[in-house]
């Protein structure tokens, strides 16, 4: 083999042949699809999860368990308003993008 | 065909898929080659990590500030998949060249291919990957810092001692 040149050497580490396959592409999109239901089913769980102990609390402590909650919301709204703004923009800001 | 930015910003503002699967079918060859390379064509491996470079580059797509070109971009992504993947215990460290000849003869069967593996096996691992992305992707030499965080002056010495190597090997053949 000759390898004395620029031009060997270019054609020494061209690619050789096509691997411009569909099938790659699509196996792909498929994976994309699938992380996207896992991410779905995650975020469904978690959801129900935090909504089920609320209400488990609510139920086995009685309502009266929110009350120093909700007397701080009352008493500084202004902060309570401020928290909840903060929360929502930083879940906004650091959603993972799709998968 | 729309260009590489438009198809971004339809990725990144409507999470368009039709537009990543664009992206994927005009990188999957330089990728998936790359990544032959550097596994010393392990065709199973290789495509198995471009996969997981095109899902990754979906997610952090949105980071992408156009600062390099995508192709750049992505051989960083594919080359960082690769040292991850070189760290786990289970990746065959040493490749011999008898395996190499076995796999890419009953694979393709042509003499040149396997010539070209058996000179590559005498190239370092940074000249490897210097090398190739010279020469088979056609990146300048600061692409390639950028992509694979060598310093300038390494990724010259790199090419130029990769090149000595091959000369000398490919005479000797």
């Amino acid at each position: 083999m000759k390898l004395s040149t620029e031009e060997d050497l270019q054609q020494f580490f061209a690619y050789q042949g096509s691997l411009n396959e569909s099938g790659f592409v699509e196996s792909v999109q498929i994976k994309l699809q699938e992380r996207k239901k896992i991410r779905q089913r995650i975020i469904l769980a978690a959801t129900t999860a935090a909504i089920m102990v609320a209400l488990a609390v609510a139920m086995l402590a009685g309502y009266e368990v929110w009350q120093p909650v909700i007397d701080f919301a009352l008493k500084n709204s202004y902060v309570f308003i401020t928290v909840i703004a903060l929360s929502v923009l930083g879940t906004l800001y650091l959603k993972p993008n799709k998968v | 065909m729309m260009n590489d930015q438009l198809l971004i910003a339809r990725v990144v503002t409507d999470q368009d898929q039709q537009a990543f699967g664009s992206l994927v079918r005009k990188y999957q060859q330089s990728i998936r080659y790359f990544l032959r390379r550097l596994t010393s064509s392990d065709c199973s491996l290789a495509d198995d990590l471009a996969q997981e470079v095109f899902l990754t580059a979906y997610k952090k797509i949105h980071t992408f500030r156009g600062e390099s070109s995508f192709s750049t971009w992505l051989h960083s992504i594919a080359y960082r998949a690769f040292l991850n993947e070189k760290r786990k215990p289970h990746y065959i460290k040493e490749i011999s060249s008898d395996w190499v000849y076995e796999e890419v003869a009953t694979v393709d069967n042509q003499e040149q291919k396997i010539l070209i593996e058996r000179l590559m096996l005498n190239l370092s691992f940074g000249e490897k990957v210097c090398l190739t992305l010279s020469y088979s992707a056609g990146m300048s030499h600061q692409e390639i810092v950028e992509v694979t965080n060598f310093p300038l002056g390494t990724v010259k010495s790199h090419i130029k001692r990769g090149k000595q190597k091959l000369i000398e090997s490919a005479k000797r053949n």
